[in-house]
């Protein structure tokens, strides 16, 4: 199922003539690299862990992560600072300071949280290709840059090969180029990496745009007498409270889709109003298994 | 009665020339003002050019164009979900692509 594993979660890669796969293999494994070397915030020789250190002063920047923080502020001000790249210092609070196989369970103790600092904290220059980060605030791209990979790299598939490609970076997937005939087959489920499926698992099929899914099933752990997981509500710098076990999102960009599927999960009930308003097809699965559909998504009810 | 004649020609010769040259005077005067005038107002206006570039390049993007929106969603197409290929959902290529939390 799984082509191999790079940004701490498994990558698929389909081509629409199979012909194609060998080459596409190879282009999505280098932009995934080079996406792993500007925004991973494990890494201390990434660009994103030098902005970090950087104690508020401008930096130059890469083309590509110049991107990749354009997304992360793309982000924050679709959602009015709900999905905010400067969540870094309240991942770190919370227990998500390395990658997450590493992270053990149960140690230190609760965190307190507090309010995670305003997006206007990160300032870029796309003139000079500069950014600079308010000293003490850090960056975090978790909620854009997998889902930017995504698109990059399906982008990048189509344009080399010609042909159609789908890339799913964790479950995060982007489609470009020519679909095969039907569409892509996608089976939604609780957790992208599950073997097995569940009852409230189903199969669509897209052709173009991009999908993704955050969850709070998966990615937990604890803190002292609490469990965590990783989507952080910017309001308390703690882990957003569960209304959602998953929420999945369509939309033009596998970026869009992903920053609409995060944001929903903070929402937590108001979510399906929320994201029918803006014209994106979801499907979400409350904490005690209820189905709901929003807006164009198959058996979905407008809302 | 000559000399008389002779003092006169040489008064009005004399005058001749002073209105002569007064005309040339007042010509040139007229003239180097409108010129002067004309080379102020293509300095002026060459320099007004000047500085409508300079402040469109200052001008940052946001308040250049004030009738930019806010960023909003890019929502699929209508062809955004396929139709199986006849087979209804799920018959379409690419079997083992799955999306879940990750």
């Amino acid at each position: 199922m799984i082509d191999f594993r790079a940004l701490g979660t498994g990558v698929v890669v389909r081509t629409a003539d199979p012909s194609g796969r060998d080459a596409a293999l190879a282009i999505v494994e280098s932009e995934l690299a080079a996406i792993d070397a500007a925004c991973s915030r494990f890494r201390d020789d990434s660009e994103l862990s030098r902005l970090n250190r950087a104690e508020g002063r401008s930096i130059s920047v890469s083309p590509l992560f110049l991107e990749a923080l354009s997304a992360g502020l793309r982000g924050a001000e679709l959602t009015g600072g709900l999905v905010t790249p400067t969540v870094g210092v309240a991942l770190r609070n919370i227990g998500y300071d390395r990658d997450f196989g590493e992270i053990g369970d149960g140690g230190g103790v609760a965190p307190a949280g507090a309010p995670v600092p305003a997006w206007g904290a990160l300032r870029i220059d796309t003139g000079r290709s500069e950014a600079s980060i308010i000293s003490g605030v850090e960056v975090d791209l978790g909620a854009t840059a997998k889902a930017l990979a995504a698109d990059r790299a399906a982008a990048a598939v189509a344009r080399e090969t010609g042909m159609g490609a789908l890339v799913s970076v964790g479950g995060d997937l982007a489609i470009a180029g020519p679909p095969p005939d039907g569409g892509w087959a996608v089976t939604v489920a609780e957790d992208h990496a599950a073997a097995a499926g569940t009852s409230l698992d189903e199969t669509i099929n897209l052709n173009s745009g991009g999908l993704a899914t955050s969850s709070t099933t998966v990615r937990r752990w604890r803190r002292g007498d609490q469990e965590m997981h990783h989507i952080v509500d910017p309001s308390t710098g703690l882990p957003a409270r569960v209304h959602w076990r998953t929420v999945t999102v369509g939309a033009a960009t596998c970026v869009d889709a992903n920053i609409a599927a995060t944001a929903a999960i903070i929402l937590g009930r108001e979510a399906p109003n929320w994201l029918g308003e803006r014209g994106l097809p979801a499907r979400l699965v409350s904490s005690d298994g209820e189905l709901r559909r929003v807006g164009s998504w198959p058996g979905g009810t407008r809302t | 009665m000559q000399s008389e004649n002779t003092l006169r020609d040489r008064i009005a010769e004399r005058e001749g020339a002073t209105r002569l040259l007064r005309r040339w005077t007042i010509g040139l005067v007229v003239g180097g003002t409108g010129l002067v005038a004309a080379l102020s107002f293509v300095a002026a206006s060459t320099f007004a050019g000047h500085q409508q570039v300079a402040s469109a390049d200052q001008q940052p993007a946001a308040s250049s164009n004030p009738q930019q929106q806010a960023p909003q969603f890019q929502s699929p197409g209508s062809g955004f979900f396929g139709n199986g290929g006849g087979g209804g959902f799920g018959g379409g290529s690419g079997g083992g692509v799955v999306t879940g939390g990750s």
